[in-house]
C-alpha cells in the first residue's frame, strides 16, 4: 500500500491543518514517499552459481546465462533499447539509419559517454565490441567500421531486424582491456568480488554506482549480488528482508503469494521442449529411411500423447503456459494459431498415439515397465522443475505405449556440458532430450534462427527461406519445423521475481529486463547513504 | 616284525581309533546343536521382522490418520468437493504432508479417483487411481503391501488408506512407508545375519530388484533359484548359497514371500545367516580333534614305545640270556623285574643257569678229585721209594741227637741223596 | 488530435520529426520492394492484407469476418482498422456476411515487442490459410481523450508520450501577497497547470475543452552544463513559502516567479546542486498533507494509492481521517501507476499524474469529488 502525498499549495493555515490531519491519521497507513530517494544497497540474490559478464562467452538460449545478462545490463549499455510500447529508445547511439537493402547500418554515437574508469567511449570501442559480437550469431558475419562519430555495420545480406537484435540479447557495448577484462558505460561497475567461502556456494559481487553514467547516477549506491543462492533460501531471505530482489522458482510462486510477498512475473521467457533424438526408434533398425520415418512416427505419437495443459495448469500450478510453438506469443505474435486444437492436436489423444506407436514398439503394449528397452529421456537443465516435466513426459509417453526412462540431470551433465556444445552429441546419443531454452532476442526471426542452429533441429533448412522474412514467412517456417516433430514444445514459463517491501519503481520490461538502475529503496535503509556500505 | 613293533602298532592304532571316535562324536553333535540354534535364530528374526512390519504398519496408520485429521487436509477436501475446484492449488500439499508426518509416500485422491497431489511422484497428478475408489470402506483397514510406481522405478510400500468423507463423497489419503534398505537397516540383527528384500516387480528374476541393508547385493543372480521357486509356489524356501569354494562363505537363506492385498507376490524377504560361524566352529572342533589326535598319537607313540619297551625288555633279556647260555656261558644271570610272569620266567632262568653252573662245578670237582687221586697215587708211589732211606736217616738222627748235638748239624747239612731228589720234585 | 500531441512541446516536435523522418525513410525503401517493412500507414497495411486474403484460392465467396483485438491497440484504432479491412475485402468481390453458416474468417490483432500483427485465418478445402500483416506499434501514438467519472470523477487533462516528472496547478497571482493570502488570491487569479518535463517546465491554461500552452521555460541555458538526460523520474514542483514555485531536479534547483502584472510572463532562476542531495531534501518538504474537500460534506478527505511499482495499474481510494484503506468510500481506477497526486489551490480537486501502462504515455487527470451517484 502506498500513501500518495498530495501536495498542498494553498498556504499556512491549510498547511498546518493538513499537517495535523496527517499526523492524526497515519495509524492505518504506512506513509511512503513517491519521490525517489538516493542511497542504500540493493540486495539481489541469484540462483546461478557464478556470473559471466563477458557477453561473448554466453551460449545463446542457455538458461544459465540469463542471470549474467541481467547483471551485465547494469554494467554495460546497448546502442539502443526497446521500450514496452515498441519504441526504440536511443542509448549509446542517438540516431541510426540503414540503406535500401538493410545491409548497411549507420549509428551515430552519443557524445560525452564515459566508461566506469572515466575514459571516454569512442566509436572504435563500439566497433570493436560489435565486431566481436557480430562475428558469430544470427545476423550473419558483419564488418563493423568506425567513421567519425558514426559506426557503420555492413552485412553481406539484409538484416532488417538489426534494431530488435541490438536492443536485446548480448549486444552490449564494452571495451576489452588487454587482460580480457571488460569496461562498461552502464550505471554500475563491479567493485569487488568475494568468492564463496569453503562449505558454501554463495559468492558475492558488489557493484558500485557509477557517478558519471551518461543516463544519470542510479538511485542506489550499490548492488550486492549474491550468486549461488538456493531458490528456497532466496525466498526466506526475501521474507526476512535480507534480500530485495530474488528469483522465485515457479513452484514457489503460490507460496510467495500466500505469504504476501511481491512477485512480478515477466512474459513467458523460458521454453521447455522435448527433442526427439536421431536414433531413438531402436525397434526399427532397417535403414536410414525407415529410421527417419520411425522418428517422425515417434515424434507424432509423443506430441499426441503429451498432456501439456495438465503439465502447465496442474503440475506447474498455472505458473506456466502450454506451448504449441517454438516462439512465444509475445515475441512472434502468431503463436496462438498453433495453440488452437485444429492445427496442433493439443488435446492429448492417447488412443491415436497408441496406434502410431504400436508398430514402433511392438511387444510393449503390455505394462510399460515390462517393455524391452525404454527410451532414455535426458534432462538438459537442472532443477526440480525440469525433472518434474520430464517425469510427466515419461508418464504421458508410457500411457501411449512408448516406454521412456528419465535420466537424472546429474548423469547427463557430463555428457552434454551445455546447450550449444551438446548439439553434435545429440545425434550420437539415443533417446529423448528435455531442452530448456531461454528467449533472449527481441527479434522473432533471430530467436528462431538461434534455436534451429543451437539445437540442430532443421538440418534440411532451405537457405533461401532464411533470408529476409516477414511474419508470414516466419510463421510458415515455424509451422514446418513444428510439423517435423524433431522438437516438441511443451510449456513456456515466465520469470518470477520477488521484490522486497522497500523496493520502489520496479519498472521492468515484460521480456524480463529488470532495469535495476531505476529502482530505489524506500525506508530506513536509505536514511544515510553509508547505510548500504555498513551492511 | 618284532614283538615290540607289533605291540607298538597295536597300541598306536588303538589310541588313534579311540581318539578319532571321540573327536568325531563331539564334532558331529556340536554341529547339529549349532544348526539347531541357527535355525531358531532365523525363526526369531523372521518373527521380529513380522513384528516390526506390523509395528511399522501401525505407525503408518497413525500418521495417515493424523494427516486425515489435520485441518489443512479437511480444508483441501472441502475445497475440492466444490464444483470447478482448482486442483492445481494442492499439487505440492502431499510433499508437505509427507515431510510433516515422516512418511515416504503420501497421495491425495479425489472422490473420482483423480490424483490431486503426490509426494513420491508429483508428475502423476491428474491420473486416476481406481483401486482406491474400488474399495468401499477403508475405515480400520490395516497397512498392506503395495507396489509403488516411482519416477526411477518401482518401490514397495507399506501403505495405508484413509478416507475423509465430505458430504456424500470421499477424499482419500494414501500414506506409506518405503520398504527398502533403510527399512532393512532399521532391523536389529545378530552378527552374521542379514536380511535381503526382493521387489517382485517383473516376472522372472531381476538382480537389481534385490537389496540388502547396504544397498546393492553382490552376485545377486545367485538368488535366482530361490526367488524363482518362491515365484512359482509362494512357499517359504530354505536354501544354502555357497558364495565361494570356501564353505565358511556360504549362507543359508530363509525366504518368505510378501504378498499384497490381493495375495499377489510383491516381494520376497530373505533372511540369511552366515555359515561362517558354524563352519568356523566346526573347523575349530576339527582342528582341536586333529590336534588331540596328533597329540594322542605322539603320546601314544611314546607310551607305546615305553610300554612296549618295558614289556619286551625282560623277554629280550631272557632271549639274550638264553643265547648266552646257548653259547656256553652257564653262569648267565638276568635281572629279575617284578614278580609277574616275566619276572618268574627270569627267576626260573636264573635258577636254571645256577643249577647248570653248580652241576658243572661239581663235575669239575669230581674230575679234579680223580686227577688228584691219580696224582696222589703216583706221588705215593714216588714217595715210598725215598722215604725208606729217610726213615733210616731220621732214626739215625734221633739216635745221633741223643749222642751229641753238634754232630747232628753236620748231618743235616749234607742230606742224603734221596732227599735232594725229593726237593726237586 | 494526434497532431496536437505531436507538437505539444519543442522536444516532442523534434521527436515527431525524427519519427516522421523514419517513416519517410522506411517508406522510400518500401517502394524498393523490400518485403519487410517497418512503417506504413496502418490502414494501408490492413487493406493490403485484405487484398491478399481475397486472393486466397478456394476462398468461399461468402465469408463471415470475426475480428478480435487481443493487444494493447486501443479499441477505436482497432475499429478503424477493421472497417478498412472489411471495406477492402468487399471491394475485392468478397461478400462479407454475418451468417454463421458462411466460412469464418478469423482476424486477430496481436502484438510483438515492436509490431502489431493482424492475422487472418480461414479454413479452405486445402486446409487452413493464414495471412499476416505487421505494422509498427509506433504508428499508433497516444491519443488525447477526456473522461468522466462518478463519485470520484477523473478528467483527463493532458496526455503525452514524453516523460512528465511532476504536475501542479498554481495561481499566477501571489507575487507580493503573503502565503496565507494565497487562497484568496487564488480565487481571483488565473490558475495555470504546470507540467515539469526533464528539460523544461511547460505552463498550460485550461480552456475548458483543451489545454493550451502559454509558456515553456527550458532549463538548458539557464544554468550552464545542465544535462537533463537523467535517470528516473524525479523532479518536483511546489509552492514555496515566498510564493514562488520551487522546482527541484537532479542537479538543479529553480524558482519560478509569477507575472507581477498582466501581460508579463513567468520567470525562472536556477542554481546547480549536486545530484544526490536535493531529492532527499525535497522529500521532507513534500510530506505535506493530501486533503480534498467538496461541497458534499464538511470533512477532509484523502486520496491514497495502492501500486508500489511500475508494473501495476493503480487506483486512488478516497478515505477520511478515520477510515482504513478497506473502508474507502470511492475509488478511481487508472491504466497505470499514479506517480503523483498534487492538491490544487482551492482544495476542490487534485491533479494525478498517471503513467498509462497500455499506451506508454503520461496522463494528467483532474480528480474531483462528485456528490451522489
Amino acid at each position: 500500500m502506498r500513501f500518495i502525498v498530495l501536495r498542498w499549495f494553498a498556504g499556512g493555515r491549510l498547511f498546518s491543518a493538513a499537517v495535523a490531519t496527517v499526523l492524526a491519521c497515519t495509524g492505518g497507513f504506512a506513509a511512503a514517499a513517491t519521490t525517489p530517494r538516493y542511497g542504500g544497497t540493493l540486495l539481489v540474490e541469484l540462483h546461478a552459481p557464478s556470473l559471466v559478464l563477458d557477453p561473448v562467452k554466453w551460449k545463446i538460449g542457455a538458461p544459465e546465462y540469463a542471470a549474467s545478462a541481467q547483471i551485465a545490463s547494469v554494467v554495460f549499455d546497448r546502442l539502443l533499447t526497446l521500450d514496452r510500447f515498441g519504441r526504440f529508445q536511443p542509448a549509446l547511439a542517438t540516431e541510426w539509419s540503414h540503406d535500401a537493402g538493410w545491409r548497411r547500418w549507420q549509428f551515430s554515437l552519443r557524445s560525452g559517454v564515459l566508461f566506469s574508469d572515466g575514459s571516454p567511449l569512442s566509436t572504435a570501442d563500439v566497433a570493436g565490441a560489435l565486431q566481436e559480437l557480430l562475428a558469430e550469431g544470427s545476423p550473419g558475419k558483419a564488418v563493423v567500421t568506425a567513421a567519425g562519430t558514426h559506426v557503420v555495420v555492413q552485412f553481406p545480406s539484409a538484416v532488417p531486424d538489426l534494431l530488435e537484435q541490438l536492443a536485446s540479447q548480448r549486444y552490449f557495448i564494452y571495451r576489452r582491456a588487454a587482460d580480457g577484462a571488460l569496461l562498461g558505460t552502464g550505471p554500475f561497475f563491479v567493485k569487488e568480488f568475494t568468492p564463496a567461502p569453503s562449505g558454501t556456494t554463495i559468492a558475492r559481487y558488489r557493484l558500485a554506482a557509477s557517478e558519471h553514467c551518461w543516463a544519470g547516477r542510479p538511485f542506489v549506491d550499490a548492488l550486492d549480488v549474491n550468486v549461488g543462492v538456493p531458490v528456497l533460501r532466496q525466498l526466506f531471505d526475501l521474507q526476512l528482508g535480507k534480500a530485495d530482489v530474488v528469483e522465485v522458482s515457479p513452484d514457489l510462486v503460490r507460496r510467495a503469494a500466500q505469504e504476501n510477498l511481491r512477485v512480478w512475473a515477466s512474459a513467458p521467457v523460458s521454453l521447455y521442449a522435448l527433442q526427439v533424438g536421431a536414433d531413438t526408434a531402436s525397434p526399427g533398425k532397417g535403414g536410414a529411411a525407415q529410421l527417419a520415418s520411425a522418428k517422425v512416427g515417434l515424434g507424432e505419437a509423443l506430441s499426441l500423447a503429451l498432456d501439456r495443459a495438465t503439465m502447465a495448469n496442474v503440475l506447474l500450478q498455472r505458473q506456466a503456459e502450454p506451448a504449441a510453438s517454438f516462439l512465444p506469443q509475445w515475441l512472434s505474435g502468431y503463436a496462438f494459431i498453433f495453440s488452437s486444437a485444429s492445427t496442433m492436436g493439443m488435446g492429448n489423444n492417447v488412443a491415436r498415439a497408441k496406434e502410431i506407436s504400436g508398430p514402433l514398439f511392438a511387444g510393449a503394449s503390455g505394462p510399460a515397465v515390462a517393455s524391452p528397452t525404454p527410451l532414455r529421456l535426458r534432462i538438459d537443465a537442472g532443477g526440480d522443475l525440469a525433472k518434474l516435466i520430464a517425469e510427466r513426459v515419461a508418464i504421458n509417453a508410457r500411457q501411449a505405449g512408448i516406454p521412456v526412462q528419465v535420466q537424472p540431470h546429474s548423469l547427463t551433465r557430463d555428457a552434454s556440458s551445455g546447450n550449444a556444445a551438446s548439439g553434435e552429441k545429440t545425434a550420437e546419443t539415443a533417446g529423448l532430450r528435455l531442452v530448456s531454452w531461454r528467449y533472449s532476442s527481441l527479434s522473432a526471426r533471430a530467436e528462431l534462427d538461434a534455436m534451429v542452429a543451437t539445437l540442430q533441429i532443421d538440418k534440411a533448412a532451405d537457405e533461401k527461406e532464411k533470408s529476409v522474412e516477414d511474419a508470414e514467412q516466419l510463421y510458415a517456417r515455424e509451422r514446418r519445423l513444428i510439423s517435423e516433430r524433431e522438437l516438441i514444445p511443451l510449456v513456456v514459463m515466465p520469470e518470477y521475481i520477488g521484490l522486497g517491501a522497500e523496493v520502489r519503481d520496479w519498472m521492468p520490461e515484460r521480456w524480463a529486463e529488470w532495469h535495476l538502475a531505476d529502482v530505489w529503496l524506500d525506508g530506513k535503509r536509505t536514511a544515510g547513504s553509508s547505510a548500504g556500505a555498513q551492511r | 616284525m618284532s614283538f615290540r613293533t607289533k605291540l607298538f602298532l597295536v597300541f598306536l592304532i588303538t589310541v588313534l581309533a579311540s581318539v578319532s571316535l571321540v573327536a568325531y562324536g563331539v564334532t558331529h553333535y556340536t554341529q547339529a546343536a549349532f544348526e539347531e540354534m541357527d535355525a531358531q535364530r532365523t525363526d526369531a528374526l523372521v518373527a521380529q521382522f513380522q513384528k516390526e512390519f506390523a509395528q511399522r504398519g501401525d505407525e503408518v496408520v497413525h500418521q495417515v490418520e493424523n494427516i486425515a485429521n489435520a485441518e489443512i487436509t479437511l480444508r483441501m477436501a472441502l475445497d475440492l468437493a466444490r464444483p470447478n475446484a482448482d486442483p492445481s492449488l494442492y499439487v505440492h500439499d502431499a510433499t508437505g504432508a509427507a515431510q510433516d508426518h515422516g512418511l515416504d509416500f503420501v497421495e491425495f485422491v479425489n472422490a473420482d479417483g483423480t490424483l490431486i497431489s503426490s509426494a513420491q511422484y508429483p508428475a502423476r497428478v491428474g491420473y486416476k487411481s481406481e483401486w482406491v475408489t474400488a474399495e468401499k470402506d477403508w475405515k480400520d483397514s490395516k497397512a498392506f503391501l503395495k507396489k509403488e510406481e516411482l519416477p526411477d522405478g518401482v518401490a514397495l510400500s507399506l501403505t495405508v488408506v484413509r478416507t475423509l468423507p465430505v458430504g456424500d463423497k470421499n477424499f482419500y489419503i494414501i500414506g506409506g512407508r518405503r520398504l527398502d534398505q533403510n527399512f532393512l537397516a532399521s532391523l536389529v540383527l545378530p552378527a552374521g545375519m542379514r536380511t535381503l528384500l526382493y521387489r517382485n516387480v517383473e516376472p522372472g528374476f531381476v538382480p537389481s530388484a534385490l537389496t540388502d541393508a547396504g544397498g546393492e547385493v553382490a552376485q545377486a543372480d545367485r538368488f535366482a533359484p530361490i526367488i524363482e521357486r518362491i515365484q512359482r509356489s509362494s512357499e517359504p524356501v530354505v536354501q544354502t548359497v555357497n558364495w565361494t569354494t570356501n564353505p565358511a562363505d556360504a549362507e543359508t537363506f530363509h525366504a518368505n514371500g510378501l504378498t499384497g492385498r490381493s495375495k499377489e507376490l510383491l516381494g520376497v524377504l530373505l533372511v540369511g545367516s552366515s555359515r561362517r560361524e558354524l563352519v568356523t566352529l566346526t573347523t575349530h572342533i576339527f582342528e582341536i580333534a586333529g590336534a588331540v589326535v596328533a597329540a594322542a598319537l605322539l603320546v601314544g607313540l611314546l607310551i607305546s614305545l615305553w610300554v612296549a619297551a618295558r614289556i619286551t625288555k625282560p623277554v629280550e633279556e631272557l632271549a639274550d640270556g638264553a643265547r648266552e647260555v646257548a653259547a656256553g656261558r652257564w653262569d648267565t644271570h638276568i635281572r629279575v623285574r617284578g614278580s609277574d610272569e616275566i619276572g618268574q620266567l627270569a627267576g626260573a632262568f636264573n635258577e636254571m643257569t645256577l643249577t647248570l653252573a653248580e652241576q658243572k662245578e661239581r663235575l669239575v670237582q669230581t674230575e679234579r678229585v680223580a686227577a688228584w687221586r691219580e696224582l696222589a697215587r703216583r706221588l705215593a708211589h714216588e714217595l715210598r721209594n725215598p722215604l725208606f732211606p729217610m726213615q733210616i736217616t731220621v732214626e739215625n738222627l734221633q739216635r745221633a741227637r741223643q749222642l751229641e748235638i753238634s754232630s747232628s748239624w753236620k748231618f743235616l747239612t749234607s742230606p742224603p741223596p734221596h732227599c735232594a731228589r725229593s726237593w726237586r720234585i | 488530435m494526434r497532431i496536437l500531441l505531436l507538437f505539444s512541446s519543442p522536444r516532442a516536435f523534434i521527436f515527431s520529426l525524427r519519427f516522421l523522418y523514419l517513416i519517410f525513410f522506411a517508406g522510400v525503401f518500401l517502394a524498393a520492394d523490400v518485403p519487410f517493412s517497418r512503417a506504413q500507414n496502418p490502414e494501408d497495411t490492413v487493406r493490403g492484407l485484405a487484398r491478399r486474403v481475397a486472393e486466397i484460392r478456394d476462398l468461399p465467396e461468402k465469408v463471415a469476418v470475426e475480428w478480435t483485438n487481443v493487444s494493447s491497440l486501443p479499441e477505436p484504432e482497432s475499429i478503424i482498422l477493421r472497417e478498412a479491412f472489411l471495406k477492402e475485402l468487399s471491394n475485392h468481390r468478397q461478400v462479407v456476411v454475418t451468417e454463421t453458416s458462411a466460412a469464418l474468417l478469423h482476424v486477430a490483432v496481436r502484438e510483438t515487442p515492436t509490431n502489431f500483427l493482424v492475422v487472418a485465418r480461414v479454413a479452405t478445402s486445402a486446409g487452413e490459410e493464414v495471412r499476416m500483416a505487421g505494422m509498427a506499434r509506433t504508428a499508433f501514438l497516444p491519443v488525447m481523450t477526456r473522461g468522466n467519472g462518478l463519485r470520484l470523477a477523473k478528467q483527463l487533462l493532458w496526455q503525452q508520450a514524453e516523460t512528465i516528472l511532476d504536475t501542479g496547478e498554481f495561481a499566477e497571482f501571489p507575487v507580493g501577497g503573503l502565503p496565507g493570502d494565497a487562497v484568496n488570491g487564488a480565487a481571483n487569479s488565473v490558475m495555470d497547470i504546470f507540467i515539469l518535463k526533464p528539460d523544461a517546465v511547460a505552463i498550460y491554461r485550461d480552456g475548458g475543452e483543451r489545454l493550451s500552452e502559454i509558456q515553456e521555460l527550458p532549463f538548458v541555458g539557464v544554468v550552464g552544463g545542465y544535462k537533463y538526460a537523467s535517470r528516473g523520474l524525479r523532479g518536483e514542483m511546489h509552492r514555496a513559502k515566498d510564493g514562488s514555485v520551487a522546482v527541484t531536479l537532479p542537479g538543479l534547483n529553480c524558482a519560478m516567479r509569477g507575472p507581477g502584472a498582466a501581460g508579463e510572463r513567468w520567470s525562472m532562476q536556477c542554481v546547480a546542486v549536486t545530484t544526490t542531495v536535493e531529492a532527499t531534501a525535497a522529500t521532507a518538504e513534500n510530506a505535506q498533507v493530501p486533503t480534498l474537500s467538496s461541497s458534499c460534506d464538511a470533512s477532509s478527505w484523502r486520496l491514497i494509492g495502492e501500486a508500489t511499482d511500475w508494473t501495476q495499474a493503480d487506483r486512488l481510494l478516497l478515505v477520511n481521517a478515520e477510515m482504513k484503506r478497506e473502508e474507502a468510500v470511492a475509488t478511481v481506477d487508472f491504466a497505470g501507476p499514479v506517480r503523483r497526486v498534487a492538491g490544487t489551490a482551492d482544495g476542490r480537486s487534485a491533479l494525478a499524474l498517471v503513467f498509462n501502462l497500455a499506451s506508454g504515455s503520461y496522463e494528467i487527470y483532474r480528480i474531483t469529488m462528485v456528490c451522489g451517484r
